[in-house]
C-alpha cells in the first residue's frame, strides 16, 4: 500500500469515526430518554429498526455509487463535503467564539423527556409506540449524517468498509460508556470535536471537488494534511477574533 | 409520512446551514469550473482560489452571523 493511499484511508477512517461519536453521543441522549421513561424494550427495538434501514442504505448506495464516472462522482460528492463541512465548521466556530451556545446533551435529554410526556398526553397513542417511533426517528436522523459521511469519504477509492468500521467504532465506544455510566454523556468536548470534522471533511471537500474538475494537486492526496492544517488556522483564528470582538462593547 | 418528511427537512438542512454559505459555494465552484474548463487557466492556480475561495466564505459567513446576533 502506497504512503498516499495509506493517509487517505486513514483520514477516512478518521473522519467517519469523529463525524460519528458527534451524530452517536447526540442519538444516545434521545434513546436514554426514551429508554428511561418508557422501558429499554422500544428504545431498542425503534434503535435497532433505524440501525438496519442506515445499513441497508449504505449496502444499496455504497456500491451504486461506484458505478458513477469517477469524475462526476468526486466533483458532486466534493461539492456536497464542501457545504456539508463549511457548515458544520461555521457552526463549530460560532459556538467557538460564544456567539451561539454549545450543545447541552443534559438540557436536550431534559427536553426530550418532557416532549415524550406532552406527545402521549396529546395523541393518547400507546406509550410504547410512541417511545418506539421517538427512538427510531432520533438514531435514523443522527445516522443519516453518519452515512452521507461514510460513503462521502470513501467514494471513488473503495473506502467503504474501513469508514464503515470507523463509524461503527464510535457507535461500540459510546454504546459502552453509555451502558456504564447511564446519563447522556455530556462532557463528551462536543464542539472539539465538530471543529476536527468540519476541518476534515471541508478539506476533503476541496480536494474531492478539485479532483473532480481536473486539478493535478501538488503531492497528490498527501495534500490534504495541508488542507486541514490551513482550515484548522483559518478556523481558529476566525473564533478567536470573534470572541474578542464579542468583548468589546458595543458603540452605540 | 411525518419520518419521510423529517428526512428530507434532515437531509436539506445538512447542506444547507446558511443560504448564502450555499450559494456562495455553489458560486465558486462554477468559476473555477468556467476558469479550468473554458478559459483553460492553469489548475494548480484553479485550485488555490478554490482553497482561498473556501477560507473567505466560512470568515464571512462567522463575522455574518456574529454581527447579526450583536444587533439583536
Amino acid at each position: 500500500m502506497g504512503i498516499t493511499t495509506w493517509g487517505m484511508e486513514t483520514a477516512a477512517v478518521l473522519a467517519a469515526f469523529l463525524a460519528s461519536l458527534v451524530e452517536v453521543v447526540e442519538a444516545f441522549t434521545i434513546v436514554l430518554a426514551v429508554g428511561t421513561l418508557r422501558g429499554w424494550r422500544p428504545a431498542g427495538l425503534g434503535s435497532l429498526a433505524a440501525l438496519a434501514v442506515l445499513a441497508l442504505t449504505v449496502i444499496v448506495f455504497g456500491p451504486l455509487i461506484e458505478l458513477v464516472p469517477i469524475h462526476a462522482l468526486q466533483l458532486s460528492i466534493g461539492i456536497l463535503l464542501l457545504l456539508f463541512g463549511m457548515g458544520w465548521l461555521r457552526k463549530a466556530i460560532l459556538r467557538s467564539a460564544g456567539v451561539i451556545p454549545l450543545h447541552d446533551e443534559d438540557l436536550i435529554f431534559a427536553k426530550e423527556s418532557h416532549h415524550l410526556i406532552d406527545e402521549a398526553q396529546r395523541k393518547q397513542t400507546s406509550l410504547q409506540w410512541i417511545a418506539g417511533i421517538t427512538a427510531f426517528k432520533a438514531v435514523l436522523l443522527e445516522g443519516l449524517e453518519v452515512v452521507f459521511i461514510v460513503i462521502a469519504v470513501s467514494a471513488g477509492r473503495g473506502l467503504i468498509w474501513p469508514a464503515s468500521m470507523g463509524a461503527m467504532a464510535a457507535l461500540l465506544v459510546v454504546m459502552i460508556i453509555g451502558l456504564i455510566i447511564h446519563k447522556p454523556l455530556s462532557r463528551v468536548p462536543e464542539n472539539t470535536l465538530k471543529f476536527a470534522v468540519g476541518v476534515m471533511l471541508s478539506s476533503f471537500g476541496v480536494f474531492w471537488t478539485g479532483e473532480g474538475l481536473g486539478v493535478d494537486w501538488p503531492g497528490r492526496d498527501l495534500i490534504l494534511i495541508a488542507f486541514a492544517a490551513l482550515f484548522l488556522i483559518v478556523g481558529l483564528i476566525t473564533a478567536r477574533s470573534l470572541k474578542s470582538t464579542l468583548a468589546k462593547p458595543q458603540k452605540i | 409520512m411525518e419520518i419521510i418528511k423529517d428526512v428530507l427537512v434532515e437531509l436539506f438542512s445538512m447542506f444547507v446551514t446558511d443560504m448564502r454559505l450555499t450559494l456562495t459555494t455553489l458560486g465558486l465552484v462554477l468559476v473555477a469550473a468556467i476558469m479550468i474548463m473554458v478559459l483553460q487557466v492553469n489548475s494548480s492556480i484553479v485550485g488555490l482560489i478554490l482553497l482561498l475561495g473556501c477560507f473567505a466564505i466560512v470568515v464571512e459567513a462567522t463575522v455574518r452571523e456574529t454581527k447579526a446576533r450583536r444587533k439583536l
